[in-house]
């Protein structure tokens, strides 16, 4: 089964799904935020929609001496960077870009969030907004390498560079199997590009919501949906890079991507739960210290077992 | 039938938008329990405490606000992007039909839009320095303008069509912008003369009389044409020590860019890469932030450099807190800094210890309940190895810092010690003694020293895992750190907000 | 049909990277004149992705869009000014940069449309990227190994030597004994 690419038509309902994943992803941590203040569960699930009503009906603030193309450019850039990730990411064996460089595609567009993320604080014009914004640049430097490496090997394994040859050199054994440490560190990268959970140092309660702060209304709304539909892109792509992608039994192949994607994102949001912030200056020292090097070995394991079986 | 459809869509989007509204809090420094129960309720109904004005939908102000407080509140007022809403409760009582008030409020369609058409267009001095000519910021305070109350973001909730308004055409910007800065030598003084200097004429010059003018190098060159570009060797510029530059001075000259900010400058920096610094106000109006404490703090990128603390002054009958619930309180304000899990929980068993302490001691079976789960809250902390990761070495405290600072003895190591020691208070029945007041005002004076070279995180982290209330805060500590002695004073105070 | 688009979308992105590059010089403000030459490089990334070099393309994007975010913030430290919020031009000695760019580009002009451009004699390859890099690196590998590391150590090096605070600041004598750092990293030294 290869994947093969579709018409840009059905450009839109790729779109939708990934909200509809994102806002599924929102919803399941509303509803553990809700059993977790005692409140019930059901109320937590919808959550993001209250809020997302709220947002709507709020208005946006005009900040005097912001710089606006700046500020309003960095918060839609999340979205439009989540939407073009998931464009190299096949859906069971359909994807609206097979691109001969899926992999490259996933790491240009992750490193547009470092933009995004410094340009929402910056533009804010604001102390908190600020620091935030140099503290979400400071994390990027810190997971950037390790999630570089981390790509890199399936990759290798695959020999292209192309999701849909990624996807299909898996038939015989997903790469999570044999590649673990790369999908582990994936996954955490994939929860620092989304901004979001132990990775929000730069939205923190310590910055009074950091990059955040001066934002309302639908500029607010905006930067949520963002980081959730970065998480949702995230995962998906994990899926097709260390999951199997489309594989499995008894289900369409779609369903099984879809199955997936949902599944690990409620793992990321289950783990972002468990773990505190971690700050810039502690994140460094792991993330280069630790992240590289576990990221380097995993390839060379895997480069070594490539060089074996040709 | 559209019509009716639209408006139907409207109301079912109001309705949606009110069930989980996000609130702000001030509260007048004493009024805790009153800031509890707030909290309690609202956590309740599913509504959620705002980080900051932006996201806020309603200010809920505890108390009779007064003086730099209530200037405050109203900078924050004024930030709220609305639909809003504003309250004061004064007490646990008043805190069901506040809620009330604010979703009546909310959903008033016509009381928003007046709201929203009646805002000032005219900003209020205090917040609104777009519609100022340049030339009163010569006779201006800069300290004494709520720059912090808004750390910056302040000038938040401006109407940009303000700016328009604004005297910008006292210094045609666009003019500097052409400027070539290499050129500095043969500028054109006529561009000068597009500028209105009468401005300039107002501004406090001895202001600059004060300043070293080699240090002007630093500041944006458009700022000269505020300064008689005559009168300065050129020349010099290259030669000039950007590093020895006092910043602090800065606050009180006009820096002024563009609406009147005051403007960000450089300033030496410990690992040598100059990041703008910032004049930066925490408190009082910030969320896991002691009441009443305004720190203010100058900020190289993200490390204080300077800072100066005071207290506000607390209500006429300050409520009175438990020593376990504002330990509780403590060590929620410290997990929540932390982003730790444990928060909610810590929040929700300081709310039902203040229950407790209300009710009395009629509901043993509740409070031994309580107590378990407080000590199960303790181990799991304790266990915890990423928070251990996360809050290790931060705000190290010395034994000689603590004595100077009048700190309790339990108060030296690092915040996850705070933090555990915290807990353990917390879960301790038999400790239930009165909070023990009277070092509060010697730890707020010395906190500048505890705080000056570490990071904004680590210096909320600090400030959190200290016990910095100013409730039952004295002007003069008459006992000392005898916690015996203040308690007395502590009583007699709580007796007096009963009667 | 196609070509038609792709035309249109090439003269669209030429422009962009033409319009944004030249606003980096009228604009006032350092982040904007950065993110501006980010814009301009995303076009020339993606017109370079239309020319089906897709490889270079997204790396281009990639590394430009890493190093303005890097930049913006080396630009605000090294002005020692807050240039967010005072407006302030983007060029310096305006005559000599106007001559020296204009000259620059009516020689490359020149090259363009004087140089003897060679005709494609065959199909272009099936996969352009793993032939981009055969061409490149091909016989250079060896070279281009031995360079990796040596391009490293230089960069480490660089480092070790710029950083204000030596080993034997942090360390004292003793280089085995725990680093007197003004703040503790992440993984327990």
């Amino acid at each position: 089964m290869d994947v093969v690419g579709v018409s840009w038509v059905w450009a839109p309902a790729a779109v939708l799904l990934l909200m509809g994943v994102a806002a599924a992803g929102a919803a399941f941590s509303g509803a553990l935020s809700a059993g977790a203040t005692g409140q019930r569960p059901v109320a937590g699930l919808l959550a993001p929609a209250y809020e997302a009503a709220r947002l709507m009906r709020q208005r946006r603030r005009v900040l005097l001496g912001a710089d606006r193309p700046l500020w309003r450019g960095g918060g839609g850039t999340l979205l439009v960077a989540a939407v073009l990730m998931v464009g190299v990411v096949p859906l069971g064996n359909w994807t609206l870009a097979d691109l001969g460089v899926g992999v490259v595609w996933v790491n240009a567009v992750d490193v547009l969030v470092w933009a995004a993320a410094w340009l929402l604080g910056w533009g804010a014009n604001s102390a908190h907004a600020l620091v935030g914004a140099h503290r979400y640049l400071a994390q990027a430097l810190s997971y950037e390498l390790p999630l570089m490496f981390a790509l890199v090997a399936p990759a290798v394994a695959a020999g292209s560079l192309r999701v849909g040859d990624i996807v299909a050199a898996q038939s015989q054994l997903w790469f999570v199997v044999w590649m673990p440490a790369s999908f582990a560190l994936f996954c955490a990268c994939v929860l620092a590009f989304s901004l979001w959970g132990p990775f929000s140092t730069g939205s923190g309660p310590d910055l009074a919501g950091g990059v955040l702060a001066e934002l309302s209304g639908v500029d607010r709304l905006l930067v949520l949906a963002g980081r959730w539909a970065l998480l949702a892109a995230g995962s998906a792509v994990a899926v097709a890079l260390f999951l199997g992608g489309g594989a499995g039994p008894l289900l369409p192949a779609w369903a099984w991507s879809l199955l997936k994607t949902l599944l690990v994102m409620a793992a990321l949001v289950v783990l972002a739960r468990r773990l505190p912030l971690l700050r810039p200056d502690r994140l460094a020292e792991v993330g280069w210290l630790v992240g590289l090097p576990v990221a380097l070995a995993q390839l060379l394991v895997v480069s070594l077992v490539v060089l074996g079986r040709s | 039938m559209g019509l009716t459809r639209a408006r139907g869509l409207k109301a079912w989007l109001k309705g949606t938008a009110l069930k989980r509204p996000h609130y702000l809090v001030v509260a007048e420094p004493g009024r805790d329990v009153t800031r509890f129960a707030l909290e309690r309720v609202a956590a309740e109904r599913g509504w959620v405490m705002a980080h900051s004005p932006a996201e806020a939908d309603a200010l809920i102000t505890c108390g009779p606000l007064s003086g730099e407080l209530a200037a405050a509140a109203e900078v924050v007022w004024q930030q709220l992007p609305g639909p809003r809403a504003r309250v004061d409760v004064d007490s646990p009582m008043g805190v069901e039909s506040a809620l009330g008030h604010v979703l009546e409020r909310l959903s008033d369609d016509d009381f928003q839009r007046r709201d929203a058409t009646n805002r000032p267009q005219e900003q209020p001095t205090d917040s609104g320095h777009a519609d100022m000519d340049m030339s009163d910021h010569g006779d201006m305070d800069h300290g004494g303008m709520d720059h912090g109350d808004m750390d910056m973001s302040d000038h938040g909730d401006m109407d940009m069509s303000d700016h328009g308004d604004m005297d910008h055409g006292g210094m045609d910007m666009s003019d500097h912008g052409d400027m070539d800065m290499s050129d500095h030598g043969d500028m054109d003084m006529s561009d000068h003369g597009d500028m209105d200097m009468s401005d300039h004429g107002d501004m406090d010059m001895s202001d600059h009389g004060d300043m070293d003018m080699s240090d002007h190098g630093d500041m944006d060159m458009s700022d000269h044409g505020d300064m008689d570009h005559d009168g300065m060797d050129m020349s010099d510029h290259g030669d000039m020590d950007h590093g020895g530059m006092d910043m602090s001075d800065h606050g009180g000259m006009d820096m002024s860019g563009p609406g009147g900010i005051a403007l960000a400058s450089g300033g030496e920096d410990r690992d040598g890469l100059e990041m703008d610094v910032l004049h930066v106000q925490l408190g009082p109006v910030l969320g896991l932030w002691p009441s009443g404490l305004v720190v203010t703090v100058t900020l190289q990128g993200d490390v204080v450099v300077d800072a100066h603390a005071h207290h506000l002054d607390e209500a006429a009958a300050p409520e009175r807190v438990d020593a376990r619930v504002a330990a509780c309180e403590r060590a929620a304000r410290i997990l929540a800094l932390a982003g730790s899990r444990y928060a909610a929980a810590a929040v929700r068993l300081r709310d039902a210890l203040q229950m407790g302490t209300e009710v009395g001691s009629a509901d043993t079976g509740r409070q031994i309940d309580l107590d378990g789960e407080l000590a199960g809250l303790l181990a799991r902390v304790q266990r915890s190895r990423t928070l251990r990761w996360s809050l290790r070495g931060l705000g190290d405290l010395k034994d000689d810092q603590i004595e100077k600072a009048g700190l309790p003895a339990g108060d030296q190591g690092d915040v996850h010690d705070r933090l555990i020691a915290s807990l353990r208070l917390a879960a301790d029945p038999v400790a239930a003694a009165p909070t023990s007041y009277g070092h509060r005002h010697r730890a707020v004076e010395a906190l500048p020293s505890l705080l000056i070279g570490r990071e904004l995180a680590e210096v909320r982290l600090t400030v959190a895992s200290l016990d910095l209330e100013s409730r039952g805060v004295f002007p003069e500590p008459e006992h000392g750190p005898d916690a015996g002695g203040a308690d007395a004073a502590g009583g007699a105070v709580a007796a007096e907000a009963v009667a | 049909m196609s070509d038609l688009i792709t035309g249109l979308v090439f003269w669209v992105l030429g422009v962009l990277a033409v319009v944004s590059g030249a606003l980096v010089f009228r604009f006032d403000s350092m982040a904007r004149a950065t993110y501006a030459l980010a814009v301009s490089f995303i076009a020339v990334g993606a017109a370079l992705l239309l020319l089906q070099l897709d490889y270079v393309g997204l790396v281009t994007v990639l590394m430009m869009v890493m190093e303005m975010a890097v930049m913006a913030i080396y630009m605000i430290m090294f002005m020692g000014m807050n240039p967010a919020l005072m407006p302030m031009s983007m060029v310096h000695s305006r005559r000599t940069a106007l001559g020296i760019s204009a000259g620059v580009f009516l020689v490359l002009a020149a090259g363009i449309v004087t140089v003897p451009w060679p005709q494609r004699r065959a199909a272009p390859a099936a996969d352009l990227t793993a032939s981009l890099g055969e061409t490149i690196m091909g016989s250079k590998m060896l070279v281009m190994m031995g360079i990796s590391p040596v391009l490293f150590a230089t960069v480490v090096a660089a480092v070790v030597l710029a950083a204000p605070r030596t080993r034997y600041d942090r360390f004292g004598d003793d280089l085995r004994s725990a680093p007197s750092d003004p703040h503790h990293g992440g993984v327990g030294r």
